[in-house]
């Protein structure tokens, strides 16, 4: 009988990441994670039905991470300004931390997978960033803007950001480095275009 | 702690995996699943209430390529 090992579930975990993130998920096979864990084909198989199962698992895993990272110490009944800040700090920590997750969550953004993650993401974030907003447009902090308005806005200079830090370069491949002084100097400004 | 048994085949097409589903509910064998993206053609099995020898014969009498996977 073949055991579970968690150190080598672990290991598959990190090592499928670093391999998906560094040659696609096109390219990607259970024969090749084996060989980057050191490992055989078969114990890969005690821990997950097939390379879709392996996949889905990871990036689920991944996502709930990452969610309870954002979303851990998030007050639903913040400020606009403050709760806005808050999501700031911690997604931007998350993705500074993690800089594998982010590109992993990029490789699967234009698969099949994409849509059972979405569910497992979408859910918490809709529950809590739902009730933050229904309370700072009851407050009259925010005007009712449609989703991808809003989040052009509140975070996707946030993100932009991020790849340039990741990239290490900016427009027209300007180096560049993501300090807070930057980070803040746009937030400041997404504030000022979002507040009433 | 789950017994999962794996093993190498050549079960490659939708047919195929028809004649091996009939095969699994013969031996009452419930989960079960080939993944035909992998190069081995992985059949995995879990909690077979038979021998691992008795697989491969069961699945190589049905003209299958079958040997446990290491």
């Amino acid at each position: 009988m073949r055991t579970r090992n968690t150190q080598k579930e672990e290991l598959v975990k990190q090592k499928a990441i670093e391999l998906i993130v560094k040659e696609g998920l096109e390219n990607f096979s259970v024969n090749k994670l084996a060989k980057a864990c050191g490992i055989s084909v078969a114990t890969i198989y005690i821990y997950y039905k097939d390379k879709d199962d392996l996949i889905i698992k990871i990036a689920a895993e991944e996502a709930k991470k990452q969610t309870e990272s954002v979303l851990g110490d998030f007050d639903p009944e913040a400020s606009f300004e403050e709760g806005l800040r808050m999501q700031w700090k911690n997604r931007s920590s998350y993705m500074l931390q993690n800089p594998l997750s982010a590109l992993f969550f990029e490789q699967l953004r234009g698969s099949a997978y994409i849509d059972e993650i979405y569910d497992i993401i979408v859910t918490e974030f809709k529950k809590v960033m739902g009730a933050f907003m229904k309370n700072v447009i009851a407050r009259g902090e925010v005007e009712p803007l449609p989703l991808e308005v809003f989040w052009s806005v509140a975070f996707a200079p946030l993100y932009t950001l991020v790849r340039f830090h990741a990239e290490g370069k900016s427009i027209g491949g300007k180096p560049f480095t993501l300090t807070d002084a930057i980070l803040w100097q746009t937030f400041d400004h997404v504030v000022k275009g979002l507040r009433k | 702690m789950q017994n999962i048994l794996v093993f190498k085949t050549n079960i490659h097409s939708i047919e195929d995996l028809f004649t091996v589903g009939q095969i699994m509910t013969e031996i009452g064998i419930k989960d079960w699943n080939v993944d035909r993206q992998d190069i081995d053609c992985v059949l995995r099995i879990v909690e077979p209430d038979c021998s691992c020898q008795e697989l491969i014969d069961v699945v190589t009498e049905a003209g299958f390529y079958c040997q446990e996977l290491e």
